[in-house]
């Protein structure tokens, strides 16, 4: 484990990381890989879920990976997640959900290059 | 006393973070942990815990369901990125309910909470021996109270922190202790013989060395209550 004198990019909702992993570092760094790692591909696979029009697995894709994004303190996106699940039970037309799916894609990859040298600055 | 938990969620990353929370509690022993539900049921079905940690939202098998099939229940804290499944919860008699991403400190709280049940569940039944001698008694199984005639119970065994209560048509498998038991079981048809056993004495079929029959099952019987047992039964 190391030890407390790491601080979190302010871009990223460091209250909640920090009580996530209070001073363990070590364990941040495996989470943030994880998270690098499965990211994209789900990211991918909801993307087919969208363009096919499936919004019952488009639906469930985002349910299983809203909470992730909070692991590595993308709260934010969490919410957005939240905000299209919502979405998606008050419609069958996925489409009419395109602006919030755009602003949260968006939004994540905005975010993506902060936690990517979030890891590295983990790591190090 | 070390804790036995499974954790039951189908995203990785939240089934990790449960496992290295239980690690960093103490005393919490995960026994395993599954991506679905049905594979915790098989578990289920043939161990015994004291905390299932469960999602609510998963493929094929929910979390709710999975808990209507369970044969007996243990505390279950509810998992879930959604605070639309409270009522649910409330409906379903769950130890706690975490939203996820679940931080720490909650975490350890409805882990302290519910130790503090689990210590004061033995006063609770220690509390009831002054009542007046009942013909029968209500268990909590399933995730139910159902009652149970003394006279259609053949003989009840201890499991750990568990006890099964074996009747000719089904057996029940509940969260307490053989010794509340014993002192809830007044009718004197009832005796212990065994640091694992209550028997009904009516319906014993044969006693052969230290051991007594009911139902095809031979259940020992220990040496300090083996007069006992003679004594109480109508030895021609």
């Amino acid at each position: 484990m190391n030890n407390t004198s790491f601080t979190y990019d302010e871009r990223l909702d460091t209250d909640f990381l920090n009580s996530l992993y209070e001073d363990d570092t070590e364990y941040a760094s495996i989470v943030f890989e994880q998270f690098l790692n499965s990211s994209k591909e789900q990211l991918k696979e909801m993307d087919t879920y969208f363009t096919e029009g499936n919004i019952e697995l488009f639906k469930q894709r985002v349910h299983k990976m809203k909470p992730t994004f909070s692991f590595v303190g993308l709260t934010k996106l969490t919410a957005k997640a939240e905000q299209i699940e919502n979405a998606c039970k008050q419609t069958t037309e996925i489409h009419s959900i395109k602006p919030l799916y755009t602003d949260f894609i968006n939004a994540f990859n905005l975010m993506l290059p902060v936690v990517e040298s979030e890891f590295e600055r983990l790591k190090s | 006393m070390e804790l036995k938990v499974i954790i039951v969620d189908d995203e990785p990353m939240s089934r990790n973070f449960l496992e290295k929370y239980c690690q960093k509690a103490g005393d919490l022993q995960v026994a395993g942990m599954f991506e679905d539900a049905a594979s915790a049921l098989a578990y289920l079905n043939n161990n015994v815990i004291d905390i299932l940690f469960l999602d609510v939202e998963m493929p094929n098998l929910s979390g709710f369901e999975l808990l209507d099939q369970l044969q007996y229940m243990p505390k279950v804290i509810l998992t879930t990125s959604k605070t639309d499944y409270a009522f649910n919860a409330f409906q379903y008699g769950v130890a706690d309910y975490l939203k996820k991403p679940i931080p720490y400190n909650r975490f350890l709280e409805a882990i302290t909470k519910l130790k503090e049940s689990l210590n004061k569940a033995p006063e609770a039944s220690s509390t009831k021996i002054t009542e007046p001698c009942a013909e029968e008694i209500f268990i909590k199984s399933d995730g139910k109270l159902t009652r149970l005639n003394f006279q259609d119970i053949l003989y009840i065994e201890s499991l750990g922190d568990y006890v099964k209560y074996f009747t000719e048509s089904k057996n029940y498998l509940t969260l307490c202790t053989l010794k509340s038991v014993e002192e809830k079981m007044c009718n004197t048809n009832f005796m212990k013989v065994h640091r694992s056993y209550i028997v009904n004495l009516q319906k014993i079929k044969n006693i052969q060395d230290n051991a007594l029959v009911i139902d095809d099952k031979m259940i020992p019987i220990s040496k300090s209550f083996r007069s006992e047992v003679m004594s109480r039964i109508n030895v021609v």
